[in-house]
């Protein structure tokens, strides 16, 4: 889905200040903040939509300069998009993301993960739903020790599957044996 | 990182995932199981191993299994070959534990069905789908009951187990069959597949505790007399007809069966074959349903699933028969193409569990009923 973005550029009555953890300031057109949950109830509790109304700056203590850059970028991309609807979540493995998406999240996976907690803490469902389909794609079709590669999990399993049975070696059994698959007899020629 | 995420942000995450993918993260380590079993709570059964796709499925009542992982050995078969060249990577590999041995595996993907295959070596072929089964019970939090479905021309490969809850075999060869159930222990429900091969009415099948027969055109009069397991369910027999249930039943009643609890005939709807409701009762001494003397729902002693058009356990208002030697009473329901017959060895049976259900997808678009929990 993509939308056509009108010239018009915010105005200084229409923009709230969010300031990281890093304590970096940043100016936010309210439009923007319509696409988070957490700003938008903020904005409606302290009526920060109203011009007579005076904004203090809002601090966001969990989210870093970095990580407020990205999704400031995420937000005027998708500024113009229909709101987000629950049911617009479709579980699915088959993934595929709008060219621009899949640059936009082309970054480290521990970067995607702090990305995904800012889009939870700010309540920004597109982002949230986007970061996990990619997350799922980046595990899905993989064994077990690519997934503990990409997500980085340590074993803490004394057996690879656990089956409490105690542990002991098949002395017969070498793993060389196994490191080049073949089947047995031979199978024809094709 | 993952297991850090808020659960939210996990189970979106897990949703989005196949069930093969939920294994394998749940075998990553103790916090990633944690988090499948978590994720998984309810959402399955059972698992079954099933011999004619050689996978692993996990199953939730009403609905068929979904498939998990397929193993496969480096035995040669024709569908290993087709599996083995259509991969070309063989870097990724998996351990499991069996029985104190190490049991390395490597891993390919399906082509089609995006399943994982685990390869063994030939002498771990009976091994690891027992080791898989138990891994899975244990990732997806299921109970670990031992449910096979397979072929008796692949023998040579049943999993390493001579104890088993739930089996459904089909078998042509009645000697090879009588072999297999004198080593093997089924604790709950049997379904066979026999298929026209004649049965001795001393054959050990006839002595299975609870059996669904499919398609038993070897079925005689001799056999109902003769089943020595609690409950029997024969669908779409081929000689049975009103006379043969009439001396059913009065051999019920003359004998001293302790041990039969229900008998249960299903003639084909395509076939001309009827029983003749009005023939049976005639040569019976049966009486109306007396609520005094037992209770209106019969209840089923097993866990073996099978659907009905109608609530088959309902017996108000049905026709009773009493055994003068002792008592018993048996409710006897004919009608054209059904016959039951429930022994109540307890006449007032707690019925809160095992009620039925309408199955979710049921055939033709009409509602059938099947006993579960």
């Amino acid at each position: 889905m993509s939308c056509e973005e009108p010239t018009t550029s915010p105005t200084p009555e229409n923009n709230i200040t969010v300031v990281s953890s890093d304590g970096k300031e940043f100016l936010l057109d309210l439009k923007l903040t319509e696409q988070s949950e957490t700003l938008a109830r903020l904005i409606s509790n302290f009526e920060y939509d109203r011009t007579d109304v005076k904004k203090d700056p809002v601090p966001l203590g969990n989210i870093t300069s970095a990580q407020m850059q990205k999704i400031i970028e995420w937000l005027q991309h998708h500024r113009y998009y229909p709101k987000w609807e629950q049911n617009d979540i479709h579980y699915s493995t088959s993934f595929t993301f709008e060219t621009w998406v899949e640059e936009y999240l082309n970054i480290p996976n521990n970067e995607m993960f702090e990305l995904l907690n800012a889009a939870n803490y700010l309540n920004i469902p597109r982002l949230f739903s986007t970061i996990c389909r990619i997350m799922a794609s980046r595990i899905t079709g993989k064994s077990a020790e690519q997934i503990r590669t990409v997500l980085n999990i340590k074993t803490d399993v004394k057996n690879d599957v656990y089956t409490g049975i105690p542990i002991q070696e098949d002395s017969s059994s070498s793993e060389d044996g196994m490191s080049e698959i073949s089947l047995s007899p031979s199978p024809p020629p094709i | 990182m993952l297991l850090k995420l808020p659960y939210l942000a996990q189970f979106t995450i897990l949703k989005h995932l196949e069930l093969h993918d939920h294994f394998f993260l749940g075998v990553c380590s103790k916090r990633a199981r944690n988090l499948i079993k978590c994720f998984s709570r309810n959402k399955n059964d059972s698992s079954v191993i099933n011999l004619y796709s050689f996978c692993i499925q996990l199953q939730k009542t009403g609905f068929l299994g979904k498939d998990v992982v397929m193993w496969a050995s480096c035995y040669y078969r024709p569908e290993n070959e087709t599996l083995y060249r259509s991969n070309t990577n063989w870097n990724r590999s998996i351990i499991f534990w069996y029985k104190d041995k190490k049991i390395k595996c490597k891993i390919s993907f399906h082509s089609t069905k995006g399943i994982p295959i685990l390869w063994c070596k030939d002498k771990y072929k009976r091994m690891l789908p027992m080791a898989i089964y138990h891994s899975i019970c244990e990732i997806f939090s299921i109970s670990p009951i031992i449910q096979i479905k397979f072929e008796m021309s692949r023998l040579s490969e049943f999993p390493d187990t001579n104890e088993i809850d739930n089996v459904i075999i089909g078998c042509r060869d009645k000697d090879q069959i009588e072999e297999f159930l004198k080593n093997v222990i089924i604790r709950n429900a049997t379904q066979l597949w026999l298929g026209s091969c004649q049965l001795s009415v001393d054959s050990v099948i006839l002595s299975l505790e609870h059996a669904l027969f499919w398609s038993p055109k070897w079925l005689i009069k001799e056999h109902l007399i003769s089943f020595r397991g609690q409950t029997a369910l024969f669908v779409d027999p081929r000689t049975i007809g009103t006379d043969d249930l009439i001396d059913f039943i009065l051999h019920w009643q003359q004998g001293k069966n302790m041990k039969l609890e229900s008998l249960v005939i299903i003639l084909n709807d395509y076939e001309s074959l009827k029983f003749d409701k009005e023939k049976v009762f005639e040569k019976l001494d049966a009486k109306p349903w007396n609520p005094e003397r037992r209770a209106g729902r019969f209840k089923k002693s097993t866990a073996m699933r099978f659907s009905f058009l109608t609530d088959f356990l309902d017996c108000t208002g049905q026709m009773d028969i009493e055994r003068e030697s002792d008592g018993l009473l048996a409710t006897v329901i004919v009608r054209e193409k059904q016959f039951f017959f429930f022994v109540w060895h307890v006449p007032f049976p707690n019925t809160s569990v095992d009620q039925p259900f309408t199955l979710p997808h049921s055939l033709a678009g009409i509602p059938q009923f099947q006993i579960g929990q």
